[in-house]
């Protein structure tokens, strides 16, 4: 029981991780990204090839893979990450220049589309359909833990590995640049009018969307151990932005909230329904209708998520009159009968003559 | 200030706008000199708004050139326009509706390469210091414009009035060479009316040019150096507006126009 526990609780924190990228590209930059499980698969192939040995052609005759370079734990999920952002930014520079809305979505979809036909059907890449495997646990040759201890330690790096990406985000979305993101998602005309570029700041947004979610794949290839086509599809991506929705867009602690309940609980808890009918196939089924459901209730009760993006409330105190510039002393008392009768009465004889 | 005087901010030669069959700038020329006050009217559908938003950038002309501050700005992307020195506010008050006001503020201060990543992590005491110079500076047009209490308001919450209160407190911290003001007044109560052209006068003190399309004659009257009249996508006239009631073209499309209507 513990150790399922654990496992629902890493993945769960792994996908925590996604949905805060999503939501960088979705509720920071205002894009729906279809291609973000495709970062995320980049993420996890990349991890592995840097951390796998290199391929022997005797021993895997049907499949092989590209690089081997059999690199430690932690440069490999940096680097993973770093391919993420580089992947994200060019599928970015072509989707965002010009293309706006709908159009940047099926950009993205298709962008998906043919990486996954492409890994799947280059067996020298990554491994084809059979995709990579036999990594070894992340760390523990130094760790030499048990299986058990080194589930706990599993996952408590993740938890950490959540809390720092919440953190590092939380700062970028505060900061000058994060503000500037909001503008152009709110008004784009307006942003561009008091000197935002536009692409620039969309492609940067984008990038850093793609990065956060190769670091949750690294992180993901590294716990399962192993990665294939199969594991990635839009679905995916479709549960990772419904996680979004119900938790509060551009809220990063709603959507850690909102990814808990759509994409750890509600499949968990969706496993115990075959063991109430003799249908073992309803599981999923009913984890969709509710998943949907519950886009939908959200939408229409609480389009905001459970929650809203938060203000950033200033508490200063009002600025010393030295320091308003120029405030002319009127009272309405004085505007009335000086100010407004002369701007209506010049208005009025101008008009009419 | 008379039409000779001060050397030329902004030259247009030809600008030219269709949209469809509908020639909203048709070979429009106007020039602006540094430190003037220049008045923009004409009749509704003359073309101003038009011309405006082809100066900012935002729409991109069909043909003319635009020279600003020496420079040929035409074609420009609307941030290379703003980061050049030319801003506008918007007839229709464009807000950013889900930032508070404060954050509406602190936007049109121009970012100067501020807004980088990097910089929500490295040196974050210079960037704080910064950042609460700018918070300052927004807090005190802020109050002067009476924001201040709804600082922290969603600016979707706000008035009509106040969002373009608003639109104006923006262009005044953005400190431009040349402000665009597509009817700032429109909207206004007559106390406010008042802060925003104290506010124009400050621009101008400030070493801003300011180009106004304001439909008020008597407010044009009073605070402009010099009025242009556009007629049909055309620069129609320009001079004093006293000496424009007596040329037959502007009373025949403007003047006698809305007289006699």
């Amino acid at each position: 029981m513990i150790q399922y526990i654990v496992t629902v609780a890493t993945t769960g924190a792994i996908t925590a991780i996604m949905c805060l990228g999503v939501n960088v590209s979705w509720g920071w930059v205002g894009q729906i990204d279809l291609a973000y499980y495709a970062y995320v698969a980049i993420g996890a192939y990349g991890a592995m090839i840097l951390e796998l040995h290199k391929a022997h052609p005797t021993v895997t005759t049907t499949n092989s893979y590209i690089l081997g370079l059999h690199w430690p734990f932690i440069p490999a999920v940096l680097a993973a990450t770093a391919m993420g952002g580089a992947a994200a930014l060019i599928v970015g520079a072509i989707a965002l220049r010009r293309l706006r809305g709908d159009y940047i979505a099926i950009i993205t979809a298709c962008t998906a589309l043919m990486l996954t036909a492409v890994t799947g059907q280059d067996n020298q890449l990554v491994g084809g359909f059979i995709g990579l495997y036999g990594l070894n646990q992340p760390l523990n040759s130094t760790l030499h833990l048990g299986a058990t201890a080194y589930s706990y330690f599993y996952l408590g790096l993740c938890i950490f590995c959540l809390g720092l990406v919440y953190v590092v985000l939380e700062r970028i979305y505060r900061s000058p640049f994060g503000r500037s993101l909001r503008a152009v998602r709110e008004n784009e005309t307006a942003a561009a009018a008091f000197g935002r570029n536009l692409f620039w700041l969309r492609l940067r947004g984008y990038a850093i969307g793609g990065a956060v979610g190769a670091f949750a794949g690294a992180l993901y290839a590294n716990y399962l151990l192993a990665w294939n086509p199969a594991s990635w599809n839009l679905i995916e991506v479709a549960l990772l932005i419904a996680g979004v929705v119900v938790g509060g867009r551009a809220n990063s602690r709603g959507v850690i909230i909102g990814s808990i309940i759509i994409d750890s609980l509600l499949p968990e808890i969706s496993r115990l329904f075959p063991l109430l009918t003799s249908n073992t196939s309803i599981g999923p089924s009913i984890a969709a209708i509710l998943g949907a459901g519950g886009i939908i209730v959200m939408l229409r009760f609480r389009p905001g998520g459970i929650l809203r993006e938060r203000k950033t409330m200033d508490r200063s105190p009002a600025p010393m009159p030295s320091l308003v510039p120029d405030v002319p002393a009127v009272s309405l008392a004085g505007i009335s009968s000086a100010e407004t009768t002369s701007v209506g009465s010049t208005a009025e004889g101008s008009t009419d003559e | 200030m008379s039409e000779a005087a001060g050397t030329t901010l902004l030259e247009v030669r030809g600008l030219k706008k269709h949209f469809g069959g509908v020639k909203a700038v048709n070979g429009c020329d106007l020039e602006i000199h540094q430190g003037e006050l220049v008045g923009l009217i004409g009749p509704n559908g003359a073309g101003k708004s038009t011309v405006v938003e082809l100066l900012s950038g935002l729409v991109k002309p069909d043909a003319g050139t635009v020279v600003f501050d020496g420079r040929e700005i035409q074609g420009l992307a609307p941030h290379e326009i703003f980061a050049s020195g030319l801003a506008r506010c918007f007839q229709l008050a464009k807000e950013w509706p889900q930032l508070t006001v404060l954050e509406n503020l602190l936007i049109a201060i121009p970012p100067d390469g501020k807004d980088t990543i990097w910089r929500a992590f490295g040196s974050p005491r210079k960037a704080r210091a910064a950042e609460a110079e700018a918070r300052d500076r927004c807090l005190a047009i802020a109050e002067k414009y009476r924001l201040f209490p709804l600082r922290n308001d969603y600016a979707f919450t706000l008035s009509g009035g106040q969002k373009r209160l608003l639109e104006f407190a923006r262009i005044a911290l953005a400190r431009p060479k040349l402000a665009l003001l597509d009817e700032p007044m429109a909207g206004v109560n007559p106390v406010l009316q008042v802060q925003i052209e104290q506010g124009i006068r400050n621009l101008l003190d400030g070493g801003s040019t300011v180009l106004l399309i304001e439909h008020n004659l008597g407010f044009v009257e009073r605070i402009c150096d010099r009025v242009i009249v556009m007629v049909e996508g055309r620069v129609a006239a320009s001079g004093s507006l006293a000496e424009l009631r007596e040329n037959p073209i502007v009373q025949d499309a403007y003047l006698g126009g809305v007289g006699a209507a």
